[in-house]
């Protein structure tokens, strides 16, 4: 388990632009956190995301994991981007076990993901292409990818966002039991504000540009009974007030 | 919301049926041409023998399918000598396409040096420099096979380039994350991901491939259809001509099916 620090992060596409999406953004993560970020569409929240996982490197500040500065692409993330990015001629199997492929593994990566494919919904699919799945079956397919990839920090960009209310639930069920077993400091972007209630230890929230952490909660009851649920309603309303209030 | 979801539903009703209605058109679309083409035979069979032109002017097509039916034995001797030369050229188009392009890909700056080049030289005409080619390789197979490399090289270095270059950045990105090495990203993402135009580019250079050993085989050669093509033209036999015309019309059909049949397997998925 692995701490994450970033310090002063100023990032921006276009330098040219007036304002860059962030500027002097700080951010720490606990060993084995689980830190959600809310936010409105297009604050930065991928772009945060994609700077972790090495894909955007013209960045100022410093990134640093478990004490070390790293910059660019490292086998400290597994990123699971916000589209599901399979490779097309590549059946389910084979995709979920593209970490063991690339790193000479791949019976055992077989072996892992086969065992998983009943949880994550997909069993009777392991031969099937990605283009003959549904839009939410191909999310969890990239998530069993990203879970199976033994990295320090996970980044997940939206996992459920293309699932219905009760499998969104159960997928989360999941994530809460496994998240002993993963052991590793997670950073959930998300939308849903229950889903970051119920996932996280943290939950930030992102607006403005450039781009700040308005917020911090720290979220209670994780279940998905209704009396858990309504229990959640008064924190579900601070966050929502945050995020709604002035900028933006 | 409810609303929403049954236009949505109303319109996707109407995308199915358009492209349903666009199958049954392409079940029958291979009728107009044909009958466009056989119309054409036709007046040409009818304009010949109403003006009674003869043959060494203008062969109606009959005489032409005959002569091909008469000439069989020779024409598939000359085939088989086109064919051979053709396919090594475009099996060594398709390595040296394939190598340069995963360079031009890799190094931004050897694309930037190569690819001008390239373009450019797409506007000088093979045929002209054909006669080079016997002049430095002689009169084997070497120059025609070169030939064939010119027509067919550029085609699928280009496609194929392009297929890789238009991969998702970020699914180069996921896969570099998970460790993969240069070499990895090209065999798992890269070169899977551009197969599609690699095939486009493919079945363009498999066409023209048999013109290239033709042109080749014109210049010098003692077999090939291009060679038998002059030959028979020196003797004014028309007819024959156009039957070899016809051969070589349909080994660059039948090199076109080929890769389509190959890329249809190997697309698959
Ligand atoms: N490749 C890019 N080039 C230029 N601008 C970009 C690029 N990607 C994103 N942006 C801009 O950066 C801003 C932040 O985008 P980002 O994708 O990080 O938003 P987000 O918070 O993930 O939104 P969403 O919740 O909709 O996914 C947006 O204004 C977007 O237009
Ligand atoms: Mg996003």
């Amino acid at each position: 388990m692995t701490d994450l620090k970033i310090e002063n992060l100023t990032f921006a596409y276009d330098e040219r632009s007036e304002a860059p999406i962030f500027e002097r953004l700080n951010l720490t993560a606990a060993p084995g956190e689980f830190l959600s970020i809310l936010g409105p569409s297009g604050c930065g929240k991928s772009t945060l995301l994609n700077i972790l996982s090495g894909a955007l490197t013209s960045y100022d500040g410093r990134i640093a994991v478990g004490g070390e500065t790293t910059r660019g692409i490292s086998s400290h993330f597994a990123c699971m981007p916000q589209d599901d990015l399979l490779i097309p001629r590549r059946n389910i199997l084979d995709n979920a076990c593209l970490y063991g492929t690339l790193h000479g593994k791949k019976k055992e990566y077989r072996a892992m993901a086969m065992k998983n494919m009943e949880l994550f919904g997909l069993s009777g699919y392991e031969r099937a292409y990605p283009s003959q799945l549904s839009g939410g079956m191909r999310q969890r397919a990239a998530f069993l990818r990203t879970a199976l990839c033994p990295a320090d920090i996970m980044l997940l960009d939206e996992p459920f966002g293309a699932l219905d209310v009760i499998t969104r639930g159960d997928m989360q069920d999941w994530l809460l039991s496994v998240r002993g077993e993963l052991n590793r400091t997670t950073i959930l972007v998300t939308h849903d504000i229950d889903e970051a209630i119920r996932l996280s230890d943290r939950i930030l929230a992102m607006k403005g540009r450039p781009a700040i952490f308005a917020g911090e909660f720290i979220p209670g009851p994780k279940g998905r009974q209704r009396e858990e649920r309504l229990a959640r309603a008064p924190l579900w309303e601070k966050i929502y007030a945050c995020l709604q209030s002035e900028t933006r | 919301m409810k609303r929403e979801s049954v236009q949505a539903k109303t319109k996707r009703t109407d995308i199915l049926g358009e492209s349903r209605a666009k199958d049954a058109r392409g079940r029958f679309a291979i009728i107009p041409p044909v009958a466009v083409f056989t119309g054409a035979l036709v007046v040409w069979e009818i304009v010949v023998r109403l003006r009674d032109i003869p043959k060494y002017v203008l062969p109606a097509p009959a005489a032409v399918f005959a002569a091909f039916a008469e000439d069989a034995p020779a024409l598939a001797h000359h085939s088989a000598v086109t064919l051979g030369e053709t396919v090594v050229g475009l099996l060594i188009s398709v390595a040296v396409a394939m190598i340069t392009a995963v360079l031009m890909d890799a190094f931004a700056k050897f694309r930037e040096a190569v690819y001008p080049l390239l373009v450019v030289s797409q506007t000088i005409p093979v045929i002209v420099l054909a006669p080079l080619f016997i002049i430095y390789l002689g009169f084997g197979a070497a120059p025609k096979i070169l030939t064939v490399v010119l027509m067919c090289y550029f085609p699928i270095a280009v496609n194929f380039l392009d297929g890789m270059r238009r991969t998702d950045i970020g699914l180069v990105n996921l896969v570099r994350s998970f460790g993969a090495k240069p070499l990895q990203i090209y065999a798992t993402v890269k070169i899977p991901m551009a197969l599609p135009s690699f095939f486009s580019g493919l079945r363009i250079a498999a066409t023209y491939s048999i013109m290239g050993a033709v042109v080749g085989e014109w210049l010098s050669s003692d077999s090939g259809l291009g060679y038998y093509m002059l030959r028979v033209k020196n003797g004014y036999q028309l007819d024959r001509v156009f039957a070899t015309i016809l051969a070589i019309i349909l080994l660059s059909l039948l090199m076109n099916g080929i890769v389509r049949l190959l890329s249809s397997i190997i697309l698959k998925q």
